[in-house]
């Protein structure tokens, strides 16, 4: 059983970088002063959802609204500081390219690392390149190192990297903007397949178009609280009609 | 896939111990990774050099052997005990030096992964001592082609150099968490910390005995690096095994490791956000 529960999650960043800050961008989470001192960001507020396998949410809103913190909490990578999360199934996600990488490798050597990484060993790990290698369709690009890929490129490997080892959980933050037609098909079919083996994708975008597309559901957050959330349809009218699209 | 099936979190029931714990033991679990990301920062690092990695050895040997002529003439000792001495003494502190400032970027130069993956942090600690016991593995390799052809008299005691250096890689664990967390925090902590191993190279007998220290003698055993140096280097160098030495890196060292493991399990989940 695939499963993605928060129950009241809020989170709070520390800002280390300047203590007067004090006005937020629209739509982005409130400054605060801290507990123990000092300033922070609220990124989350009070955030609860369940989301059961099968399932394709996307996450709307503006910038700063905490689309990318909430993707991570989902991720188990940040803690929250309070409430409780619950993650079933393995996890997968791609916030930003280059990420997880290590761009002075080659992509080759990349894959072997990720390999290495979901526990395989050396000679699985070289046997998983070639399979790989199919799917992102670098050529021999692939004895390059990764910093002399384009943006799309790297995308390619990275999304490749991402969802090739048995997700189940795919956590997707604004990953389809750079990559070709072609590829981009490649990458739609790669997270139906997640989601038909009763996985789950979580889409982060604020592009009402790519979430319609992608999704079933969606989620809106603004300035780190969830706005609204239901049918993909809705969701995006409401928030279209907003005026914060 | 390496993560557990089921993540659950509850910011009300931290568990910090048991998930430090349950870090490390994830983090050795990933021994191959960490293994070949060590070799890739050798890699990176001589990049485009045609000795490469060997450049390791070469700086390591220019250095004893000029430390070793100076200091045999400038106090008129013999010349190969002392570079033995000196050729020993350096190969240790090198691994100590940089378990304590590569400890202190451990998490700093790690911080792509480290917010792109749910990974150990342990992994990384890893990675930093699996590349500085292969470069201590170069100039190691010096350092036994010093004792060979200098004709020096090894003991069967040399073998204690051994748990000595076991003692290391154990401290160096602590060093890289304890240092690791406090310098991602407090960056200060990082400069402070390298101009201090600069100054303890030369307040530590490495270069010179303490039998040349003249009044700084009795200042010596108040630096623990002295200790540290001395449990490897007396059985290859004088085949002694230095007990009170042993005694004082062992009591140093549980103290040193609780203090890392309970700094570490307490700010771990913070670490990702003070980058």
């Amino acid at each position: 059983m695939v499963s993605l529960t928060l129950n009241h999650v809020s989170l709070t960043y520390p800002i280390f970088d300047s203590n007067t800050v004090e006005d937020s961008p629209d739509g982005a989470g409130r400054i605060e002063k801290r507990k123990h001192g000092g300033l922070g960001l609220r990124a989350l507020h009070d955030i609860t959802l369940s989301i059961r396998q099968g399932d394709r949410v996307g996450l709307i809103g503006r910038n700063g609204s905490g689309k990318s913190t909430l993707l991570r909490v989902m991720a188990g990578i940040y803690a929250p500081d309070a409430g409780a999360v619950l993650i079933e199934g393995q996890t997968a996600g791609l916030f930003e390219v280059g990420l997880g990488m290590r761009i002075e490798a080659t992509g080759r050597r990349n894959i072997i690392l990720r390999a290495l990484m979901e526990g395989d060993t050396r000679d699985e790990a070289e046997a998983r390149v070639d399979q790989i290698a199919d799917f992102v369709e670098l050529r021999d690009f692939l004895d390059l190192p990764v910093r002399t890929y384009s943006q799309g490129m790297m995308m390619r490997l990275a999304f490749a990297l991402t969802t090739s080892f048995g997700a189940e959980i795919a956590l997707l933050d604004e990953w389809i903007g750079t990559g070709d037609k072609n590829f981009r098909k490649k990458a739609d079919a790669r997270m139906q397949e997640i989601v038909a083996n009763a996985g789950i994708v979580v889409l982060a975008s604020h592009n009402p178009e790519l979430v319609l597309k992608h999704c079933e559901q969606a989620i809106w957050l603004d300035q780190g609280m969830i706005r609204k959330s239901g049918a993909v349809e809705d969701i995006v009218r409401a928030y279209e009609n907003s005026g914060d699209s | 896939m390496t993560q557990p099936a089921v993540f659950k979190y509850h910011a009300d029931e931290r568990r910090d111990f048991t998930r430090a714990i349950a870090d490390l033991h994830r983090g050795l679990k990933l021994w191959r990774l960490w293994f070949e990301l060590a070799l890739d920062d050798l890699r990176q690092r001589y990049r485009r050099t045609v000795f490469g990695a060997l450049w390791v050895s070469v700086s390591y040997l220019v250095f004893a052997v000029t430390i070793a002529l100076i200091g045999s003439q400038m106090t008129g000792t013999a010349l190969y005990p002392f570079m033995v001495y000196v050729a020993v003494g350096y190969l240790a502190w090198n691994f100590i030096n940089a378990s304590v400032t590569d400890g202190c970027t451990v998490f700093i130069n790690t911080e792509n992964w480290i917010a792109g993956l749910r990974l150990p942090f342990s992994l990384f600690v890893f990675q930093s001592i699996a590349r500085e016991t292969i470069i201590f593995g170069y100039g190691g390799a010096i350092a036994a082609a010093i004792i060979v052809l200098t004709g020096h008299d090894l003991a069967w005691t040399a073998l204690a150099a051994l748990p000595a250096l076991m003692l290391y890689l154990i401290n160096a664990v602590a060093s890289h968490l304890f240092f690791g967390v406090l310098v991602t925090r407090y960056r200060d902590i990082a400069q402070i910390i390298q101009t201090a191993m600069r100054v303890l190279f030369f307040l530590t007998p490495l270069i010179w005995t303490p039998e040349q220290a003249g009044g700084l003698r009795d200042w010596l055993w108040w630096n623990p690096f002295t200790y540290f140096i001395d449990i490897f280097r007396a059985p290859i160098v004088d085949g002694i095994i230095p007990w009170s030495s042993w005694l004082f890196c062992l009591t140093f060292s549980a103290v040193f490791c609780l203090i890392a493991f309970s700094l570490f399990a307490h700010f771990r989940r913070r670490i990702v956000f003070w980058f």
